[in-house]
Formats: C-alpha cells, sequence, structure tokens
C-alpha cells in the first residue's frame, strides 16, 4: 500500500516537472509579438524619415542658403552704404550738372557744330563742306539695350597744311562737347591742303531706370581725371 | 518559496535554484525525525536548469526590448533635434529679412546719389571709350613727314587715316631711290607696324607712290 502510494506520488512529480519544463520552453520562445515594436518603431522611423525629416532638413537648408544669401545681401548693402556716405551730395550735383553739360541728354546740331566752324575761322580755314546728322550707336531697336546718340558729319575745310594741323590739333580741345573725330583724311591741291574728316558729338537720352540696390556699384570719383575734364568743358558752355 | 514567474527569472536564479536543490539533497541525505519543521519547509523543485538555448533566447529578447527602447528614443530625439533646427533657422531667416529690408529703406532714400552715381558712370565710359581711339592727326602727319625728309626730296601730297591709325599715304619724289629709301625706313621705324608699296610709277614730273600702313597706336595717342 505505502509502496503504492509512494509510485504514484512519484509519478505525479515527474508529471509536473514535465509541464512545467514544457510550459518553461513555450514561454521562453521569441516569438512575433517580441519583435514587433521594434520593427513598428523602426517602420515609423523610416516612414518619418522619408516623407517628414527629409523634406523637413531639405526645407532648412533651403532656409539656410537664402540666410546666407540675405547676408551677403546685407554685406552688400553695408559696403553700398559706406560708398554713398562717402559721396558728398553737393559735389556730386555739382559734377552731374558738369557731366550732364559736356555729355547732353540732347544734342542740337547747330550748337555742335558752331564750336567746331568757330575754330575753323579761328585757324583762317575756309569752309568747303559741312552738315550733320543724328546717328545712333550701340543697342538694337527691338530689344531695350543701352543705347547712345550722336550727332555725326562730314566736315571739310581748307588752308594752310599748318593751319590745318591746328585746326585738328585744337578740335577736341576747342569743343566743351565730347566729340570723335574719324576718317581723317588731307590731300595737297595747289598749294592748298584740304582735310576732311568725320566729327561726332556725343548725347545721352534720358534714363527712366529704376535703381538697382543691389548692381555693382563703383563711385565716378574713381575717376577724378575725366571729372576734372567735364567741369573744364563744362565751364566754356556756362 | 519562489513566486516571480519564470520568464522572469534570470540564469543566476536557475542556478541559485540548483544550488538550493542540492543543498536539500544533501539535507534528505541527513537523517532527521520525520516530523521536524525543517522537511515541512522543504518543497519540490519543479523548475529545471534553463538550458543554453534558452539562455540565448532571453538574452535576445532583452536585447530587442532594450533596442525598441533606443529607437522610440532616437526618434523622439532625431524629432526634436530637426523641428528644433529647422524653428531656430526660421527664426533667424525673418530676422535677418527684417534687417534686410530697414537696409533697403535706408538705402532707397538715397537713391539719387545712385542714379546721380550712375548717370556720371555712364558719361564717364563713353569719354574713355571716345579717348582710347583719339590719337593726334598732328604729331602723326609730323612723324611721317620727319620720315619723308630723311629720304630726300619726297613730298607727300595725301593722308588717308582710318581706324586704328591705319593709314594710305600719296605722293612725289625725284627719282625712285628716294621712294626706296623712304619705304626702307617707314618699314624699319619702330613706330610703323605695317608697311605695304601699294603702287609706284615715274612719271615725267618724277616719281608717284602709294603707301598703305598702320601704325603703332599707342605711341600717338593723345587725351581728348
Amino acid at each position: 500500500m505505502g509502496n503504492l502510494i509512494k509510485k504514484n506520488v512519484k509519478e505525479e512529480r515527474i508529471k509536473k516537472e514535465i509541464e512545467a519544463v514544457s510550459e518553461k520552453i513555450s514561454k521562453t520562445k521569441l516569438k512575433f509579438t517580441d519583435i514587433l515594436i521594434p520593427i513598428l518603431v523602426v517602420s515609423v522611423l523610416i516612414m518619418l524619415g522619408i516623407f517628414v525629416f527629409i523634406p523637413m532638413i531639405k526645407g532648412a537648408l533651403a532656409v539656410k542658403a537664402e540666410y546666407k544669401e540675405i547676408k551677403g545681401k546685407e554685406e552688400q548693402l553695408e559696403q553700398l552704404e559706406i560708398a554713398l556716405n562717402n559721396l558728398d551730395e553737393t559735389t556730386l550735383q555739382t559734377d552731374l550738372v558738369h557731366a550732364k553739360n559736356v555729355i547732353p541728354k540732347t544734342l542740337k546740331v547747330s550748337s555742335f557744330i558752331y564750336y567746331i566752324d568757330n575754330l575753323a575761322f579761328e585757324k583762317n580755314l575756309s569752309s568747303e563742306e559741312i552738315s550733320a546728322a543724328d546717328i545712333r550707336i550701340g543697342g538694337n531697336d527691338t530689344k531695350k539695350t543701352k543705347y547712345i546718340l550722336g550727332v555725326s558729319g562730314p566736315l571739310a575745310y581748307s588752308g594752310t597744311l599748318e593751319n590745318v594741323l591746328s585746326f585738328l590739333e585744337s578740335l577736341y580741345s576747342a569743343s566743351p562737347y565730347i566729340i570723335s573725330v574719324e576718317n581723317i583724311s588731307l590731300s595737297e591741291s595747289n598749294k592748298e591742303w584740304k582735310v576732311e574728316l568725320n566729327v561726332t558729338g556725343y548725347y545721352v537720352p534720358e534714363n527712366i531706370e529704376d535703381f538697382n540696390l543691389y548692381g555693382q556699384f563703383s563711385p565716378y570719383t574713381a575717376d577724378e581725371s575725366v571729372v576734372k575734364i567735364f567741369e573744364s568743358k563744362s565751364a566754356v558752355l556756362d | 518559496m519562489n513566486k516571480t514567474p519564470i520568464q522572469n527569472k534570470k540564469p543566476e536564479d536557475a542556478l541559485l535554484i540548483n544550488k538550493k536543490k542540492e543543498e536539500s539533497k544533501q539535507k534528505v541525505v541527513t537523517p532527521t525525525p520525520p516530523s521536524t519543521p525543517a522537511k515541512e519547509n522543504t518543497g519540490i523543485n519543479l523548475i529545471p536548469n534553463l538550458s543554453k538555448a534558452e539562455v540565448v533566447h532571453e538574452k535576445k529578447k532583452k536585447k530587442l526590448n532594450m533596442g525598441a527602447v533606443i529607437s522610440l528614443m532616437t526618434l523622439v530625439f532625431v524629432s526634436i533635434l530637426i523641428v528644433g533646427f529647422n524653428i531656430v533657422s526660421k527664426i533667424q531667416l525673418n530676422s535677418e529679412k527684417e534687417k534686410l529690408y530697414n537696409y533697403e529703406q535706408r538705402l532707397s532714400s538715397v537713391s539719387y546719389k545712385i542714379t546721380g552715381n550712375n548717370e556720371i558712370r555712364e558719361r564717364i565710359s563713353l569719354y574713355k571709350d571716345i579717348q582710347k581711339d583719339a590719337f593726334s592727326p598732328r604729331t602723326v602727319i609730323e612723324y611721317i613727314n620727319s620720315i619723308a625728309a630723311k629720304s630726300g626730296s619726297i613730298n607727300v601730297s595725301s593722308f588717308d587715316f582710318g581706324g586704328q591709325l591705319t593709314f594710305d599715304l600719296d605722293g612725289n619724289a625725284y627719282t625712285l631711290e628716294e621712294v626706296s629709301k623712304f619705304w626702307y625706313l617707314l618699314s624699319n621705324d619702330s613706330k610703323v607696324e605695317s608697311i605695304i608699296l601699294k603702287s609706284v610709277g615715274k612719271t615725267g614730273d618724277g616719281v608717284r607712290f602709294s603707301f598703305e600702313g598702320k601704325l603703332v597706336f599707342t605711341d600717338f595717342t593723345s587725351s581728348i
């Protein structure tokens, strides 16, 4: 009887041990639910990365680039402000008047020719031919490109060689306007020299152009010598 | 004796259990009276040792759980970092934009200086353009005449000047030797870039010649 009870107890014990082991094995097994959270987190992270973070980073980088650009513009404006502060307002206005006198907005043929013809008269030259017409230099008719206008015409005078040379020498300085001389031709006939040349006087039409703060700015005072020439030429006209 | 769930036990716990089991075995070996309380406390150990595979499984699970926590934290951290970076960048940009706007407003009030300066500059550049093609006709003619004088009784009767000091000369001389000397002197002159004898002909009055050439422009430039 006692042996039977012992045997039963032993069997029951073995049974329980087996059950515990199998339960333990099943519980310690790596289940899909155990890796579900990491997989979900990684997926969410990837999705967020693609649809939120990358666009956000791109946006932030664009903002940074714009920031740099604005900083650059600020520096440019800072330099412009310094340059403008260095320009004396009164001097600028005076120099502008001088410059506009020698290269005006419009140039009348009569006023342009007057000084040259006057010079020829002073040099004892006789007029052979005198005419002038408006010309357009540079730019394009169809496009709104920069252009300048001029009054150009062939002139011819005759006199002694010395007088002709003297006339040519003084041609630039005698005219208060800025002029250019082209196609100079001198020929002798019966001890008299005839000079033929093409003279152009320039004028710049009024530009109604919006100022550009970010355009290249170089102060005109860098060309002081030219400003002085304008001033002296302008004095003749006053 | 031990009420914690088996899956939460550490491998060391299993060793501890084994140790206890051994102790209990020893205790069983020791003869003690059956009615003593010590024998009543000794229970049957139903928990077996963790196998090596089980220990590896446990470690894996722990690692995965830690991985999940770290991933979540990274997610939060990265989110904060990116959003923060974005916000700070935008704040900085707006502040700079405002600064730039103020600058522009300030400079717009002195725009007349800019336009005035540009108008003067435009005229200066036109003047320089014209000046770069200007030369002194007197100097050129006198220079050519001086070479002609060295050649003998050369008489230059016509000068034609084109752009960049290209020229045509017509004249006459008594002999061909004088013309050839004039040609030679012009060819070897440092201020004459090129010279071509276009025509030469002997007439009853003497010799007529025609030259075509180019002078070194920089040697004859003049200010307007």
